[in-house]
């Protein structure tokens, strides 16, 4: 009986990872865009929301006057961090007048906040967040299940060999 | 009394757990799994939000927001996957033992039809419900997990939106191929017929959406309901009135075929 548990446990965690990474191999063959404009008329400051991917991520933004613009990411353990200890720590920050194309490179999944900040009331930035590639957080988590799952297949048949047929 | 209705029950207990052991086997169970896995993981949502302040209230919504667009459609985009899945765990639970000979074996047994029928129907419920629930929660807590912000409150709910969905879709789904399983005695076609009556249904759901709520086109409306309650903090049985049509119809097949198997089914 636990030979048997043991062998199913093994095929379902085997399954699991094969259909995580084809599904994820499906879902990575489209980009990501997230495409927004933040203006400055009743606040210095826009905040924007965004769930992103552990994909390779680029930023690109563009205001339509030359006047000064900054502007922090952060994750959602810095917005905590923010909210309880009122202490701002950031994954990237930048300040612009012009055109801005950036790499993030790899991010962490889960809450992002974009803050921008301007004194010209005036200014407008169009932004747009791509996010490409492979997510390699689920692909490590379908290796680790596809080893742990043929560990067991193969540990259940040392188990079932022992067992029942004394070795042999 | 006691003695004859505990060995009754022990015997429907075997008969189910017999039931769930043949259905649950390589590579039936594996193989569903795998589709089911596969289609809900590849689904990624776009979520993006323009905030007034930086507050823990908008962190919360944000992210209970981002759950319901995820789990949103899943179950109904899922419906002719589940249509056929149970159209061929019915046909090996059946119609496959009818045509090998063996369910005359097991009508032959000193056990009640009631009880058998509803070992079957169970058996066969129980595994497809358990299939369809775990691969969506299981998708959409990979597809959602943020390792800085968990929140339980809104997984849980959300997570009984999906359970209160693959209940009634099951429900339905099974309650038809367990019934035209046991109705046609034709090895193969019960199987091709309750998948396209399911799909006929689809239509028929589609038609008929602006008049009655039937599955799967109903489930969008149940969900509509579902968020507005959770938002607002106000449940109410208003909120599963959607599905109330297809669970009655899911209730006369289920009678259909327990009237049938109990009383007119004949085993040559």
């Amino acid at each position: 009986m636990i030979v048997k548990i043991i062998k199913k446990l093994g095929m379902l965690s085997a399954t699991l990872s094969l259909a995580i990474v084809l599904g994820c191999w499906f879902s990575d063959l489209n980009s990501l865009y997230y495409t927004g404009a933040a203006s400055f008329t009743e606040s210095n400051s826009s905040f924007y929301a965004v769930f992103l991917y552990n994909r390779e991520t680029r930023i690109m933004m563009d205001p339509i006057k030359s006047s000064n613009v900054e502007s922090i990411m952060m994750n959602s353990e810095q917005i905590r961090k923010f909210l309880s200890q009122s202490s701002t720590s950031y994954i990237a920050r930048f300040s612009f007048n012009k055109g801005l194309n950036k790499t993030l490179g790899s991010l962490n999944q889960g809450i992002y906040v974009l803050v921008f900040n301007s004194s010209d009331k005036n200014q407008v930035v169009n932004f747009q967040l791509v996010q490409k590639g492979v997510e390699y957080d689920l692909i490590i988590l379908s290796i680790v299940l596809f080893i742990f799952g043929v560990s067991l297949i193969v540990l259940s048949s040392i188990m079932f060999r022992k067992l029942f047929t004394g070795g042999r | 009394m006691n003695k004859h209705f505990r060995t009754g029950f022990e015997r429907f207990l075997t008969l189910l757990f017999r039931e769930i052991k043949d259905l649950g086997r390589f590579p039936y169970f594996e193989s569903i799994l795998f589709i089911l896995i596969f289609q809900t993981i590849s689904k990624t949502g776009v979520h993006f939000e323009i905030w007034r302040s930086l507050e823990e209230s908008n962190l919360t919504q944000f992210t209970s927001i981002n759950y319901f667009q995820y789990l949103n459609g899943q179950i109904s985009g899922l419906y002719l996957i589940i249509a056929l899945s149970s159209s061929i765990l019915s046909y090996l639970s059946i119609s496959y033992r009818r045509d090998i000979g063996f369910m005359k074996t097991e009508f032959s047994f000193p056990i009640s039809r009631i009880v058998i029928y509803l070992a079957k129907f169970l058996g066969h419920f129980l595994i497809l419900f358990l299939l369809v629930f775990t691969s969506v929660s299981l998708s959409s807590c990979i597809r959602n997990f943020d390792p800085a912000f968990v929140p339980l409150n809104e997984l849980i709910l959300y997570l009984f939106m999906v359970f209160t969905e693959a209940f009634s879709t099951v429900f339905l789904v099974t309650s038809i191929t367990v019934f035209l399983s046991f109705l046609v005695k034709k090895p193969i076609l019960p199987l091709v017929i309750s998948f396209l009556l399911l799909y006929v249904f689809q239509m028929i759901s589609f038609q008929l959406r602006n008049s009655i709520l039937l599955l799967p086109f109903s489930l969008g409306s149940f969900e509509e309901r579902f968020f507005m309650a959770t938002m607002q903090g106000t449940f109410s049985l208003f909120v599963f009135e959607p599905l109330l049509p297809s669970i009655l119809f899911s209730l006369v097949a289920f009678f259909f075929g327990y009237y049938f198997v109990v009383r007119r089914m004949q085993i040559p």
